[in-house]
């Protein structure tokens, strides 16, 4: 795990040291050329001060003598014309500075290095040399900068303290944000405790809060599923358990069938009730893995005879016209749907048929399974996809029929329609897409 | 003794009223808010088993209502919702008593005894009147502590009477004790179980008052 801290302070001092260097540089080379400047400015005054004294010709050299202490750092000769020394300062060296004839030149004399200016007086007969000893002038550069460089120094090192402190500062709200978060436990769903006024983190703030409003609502979803679930099942176990002890106990043959008969049927239900649970959560937790273009007759016959069968001989048939086309879909997820479906149509059906039609409306295609069942009160038929919501006066579902209906279909991007049918019953309708369904 | 069932779920609901007669109640079974609140102004029931969760709404709703209205019957709430802060929610809205499903039938039967004897003022669950002895949970009558084999209705009909002695009540109070919604009641059913506990019991076991019904005596 890397420190934001650390990292935002390796960064700043980074480009700090960078910034400095630079400065630095940029100081020594401007003083330097500064210092120069200067300096051959001084060889030419004291070049041109040296020629136009008086001393004459070349001649009476003995005089030059009392120029000798002029600067130390300063060395001078005077030349003749001919090429003959003629005087110098006491520090100069006999061997000439340079060899140019005027202006500046540098050059190597008895291992050191000079920078000299020359300046012919040809009136005089004389050539004035003045120069500087160039290990001297760096000299006075490298303390120039040496003492910028220690002062420089010790303010950088205050500046990494005093910056690894503002970093500090500046990070506590997202310290105090961490904090926050760490002491919550899984079920608080209430808002942030976070003064979170910065620009930069109320964002993810709200982006937290919203999350934790979602995660509440889902476990709140869940934990209403969960007792729901166990409530639905409650209910047939307490029948089931009640038939059982009375069919122990009664005396009366008419009464242990009845109770019999009952508790075959309630296992039925009971048992179809934890299918649905299991789908529904089945459903729920996975994606379709197997989407493609699938058969809907094929599929419409497999889960008919299914339903049919278990429903045993007093189930009331199923009659459609002929289904020839596919429909893009996972076929677990269809087959999940037709079943559901179907079973609530027998179940409704009335003695009746169950009718399944199909037809094309605009580019998209309609199939209903409608029963001569009692349909749903209008009132009811929003209500009815909630899981666990039974249509009134029904008392042989479990609820969940069709929001597992509902939740198979929407994912699959097919609609789901329920209307009372004209003449009595429901009517549910799949409305495919133009683009998943097509014909073979 | 006749007990309302309200239950949603007609499997359960169709046991109850079976074990219920097993055992010498008589249930009656309804399955919305709507039903039971017609039957439970119509009959004079002793105890009333209520289902929360209804397809027309709450059952504590109803409850509640009940209870403001002046309804003092016995009511047990049955229900799947059995967590602490359900039966509290219960029991205060106005039931006597509160129990889980799926639940022991004859726990279940025990507390309705319960229930009714609190509600009648009895607290044993002998009734003793003169030389009789009525064990209501055994549903055994003993005379001079010898047992009398009783029917279940005539059994039915001595507790109805012996749970208030010296209260009357008339023959149209005991048939709708006895006999369930569904039961072909003969005319003269009520003075033929008399006739028979007289026979059984001894003719000053129970009183004719005339014009008004029947009582036990009450020393």
């Amino acid at each position: 795990m890397t420190s934001l801290r650390a990292r935002l302070f390796t960064l700043v001092a980074v480009m700090t040291v960078l910034v400095w260097t630079a400065a630095a540089g940029w100081t020594y080379f401007h003083t330097r050329s500064e210092v120069q400047r200067v300096l051959d400015r001084r060889l030419v005054e004291a070049a041109r001060m040296v020629s136009s004294l008086d001393l004459a010709s070349a001649n009476n050299a003995p005089n030059f003598r009392r120029l000798a202490e002029y600067d130390r750092q300063l060395s001078c000769q005077i030349w003749s014309l001919e090429g003959r020394l003629v005087g110098r300062s006491a520090s100069a060296p006999t061997t000439e500075l340079s060899d140019a004839k005027s202006g500046f030149s540098e050059k190597v004399v008895e291992g050191e290095r000079w920078r000299t200016y020359s300046l012919v007086n040809s009136r005089k007969g004389t050539r004035v040399l003045v120069g500087d000893n160039v290990s001297v002038r760096e000299k006075l550069v490298g303390d120039m900068m040496a003492g910028l460089l220690v002062p420089s120094s010790v303010a950088l090192a205050v500046l990494a303290a005093l910056l690894w402190l503002a970093i500090d500062r500046g990070l506590a709200p997202l310290q105090r944000l961490s904090h926050v978060l760490r002491a919550r436990g899984p079920d608080d769903a209430t808002p942030l405790d976070v003064d979170a006024s910065d620009t930069e983190l109320r964002p993810v703030v709200d982006a937290l809060e919203g999350l934790i409003g979602r995660i509440a609502s889902l476990r709140e979803t869940e934990r209403h599923f969960i007792a729901s679930a166990a409530h639905e099942l409650q209910t047939p176990l307490a029948g089931l358990r009640t038939h059982a002890q009375v069919a122990a106990r009664s005396q009366d043959d008419n009464v242990r069938a009845a109770s019999l008969a009952h508790i075959q049927r309630s296992v039925d239900r009971t048992a179809r009730l934890v299918r649905q649970l299991i789908e529904l959560a089945r459903e729920e937790a996975m994606e379709p893995d197997a989407v493609g273009w699938t058969s809907f007759g094929a599929a419409l016959r497999d889960v008919s005879e299914g339903v049919l069968e278990a429903q045993g001989p007093r189930a009331a048939g199923i009659a459609s016209s002929a289904i020839d086309f596919d429909v893009w879909i996972d076929p677990a997820s269809l087959a999940i749907a037709l079943r559901n479906l179907l079973e609530n149509a027998l179940f409704h059906a009335g003695g009746e048929q169950v009718i399944i039609e199909t037809e094309e409306r605009g580019t998209s295609l309609q199939i209903a399974i409608c029963d001569r069942g009692p349909g749903i009160d209008p009132a009811d038929i929003h209500r009815m996809r909630k899981r666990f919501v039974r249509g009134k006066g029904s008392n042989v579902g479990s609820g969940l029929g069709l929001s597992i209906v509902e939740l198979v279909l929407d994912r699959a991007g097919v609609a789901l329609e329920l209307v009372n049918r004209k003449g009595g019953g429901l009517c549910a309708r799949m409305v495919v897409p133009a683009d998943q369904w097509r014909r073979p | 003794m006749r007990i309302l069932i309200v239950e949603d779920d007609l499997a359960l609901a169709d046991g109850l009223r079976s074990g219920l007669g097993l055992h010498g109640f008589t249930g009656d079974a309804v399955h919305t808010l709507g039903d039971a609140d017609l039957a439970a102004r119509d009959h004079p029931y002793e105890a009333i088993i209520l289902d929360i969760s209804l397809p027309d709404g709450s059952g504590l709703d109803l409850l509640r209502q009940w209870r403001n209205s002046g309804v003092t019957t016995p009511i047990l709430l049955l229900t799947a919702y059995d967590a602490t802060r359900d039966r509290i929610t219960g029991l205060d809205a106005g039931a006597d008593d509160y129990l889980g499903k799926p639940f022991d039938l004859d726990e279940l039967l025990a507390r309705l005894r319960a229930m009714v004897r609190r509600s009648t003022g009895q607290v044993t669950p002998i009734i003793t009147l003169g030389d009789l002895e009525i064990c209501e949970s055994h549903r055994e009558v003993r005379q001079n502590g010898t047992p009398v084999a009783l029917s279940r209705r005539e059994f039915a009909l001595l507790h109805a009477l012996a749970s208030r002695p010296g209260h009357v009540l008339s023959r149209g109070q005991l048939e709708e004790r006895l006999y369930g919604w569904q039961e072909e009641v003969a005319s003269n059913a009520v003075e033929v179980h008399v006739h028979n506990l007289r026979a059984k019991l001894g003719r000053d076991v129970i009183e004719t008052v005339r014009g008004a019904g029947y009582r036990v005596a009450t020393t």
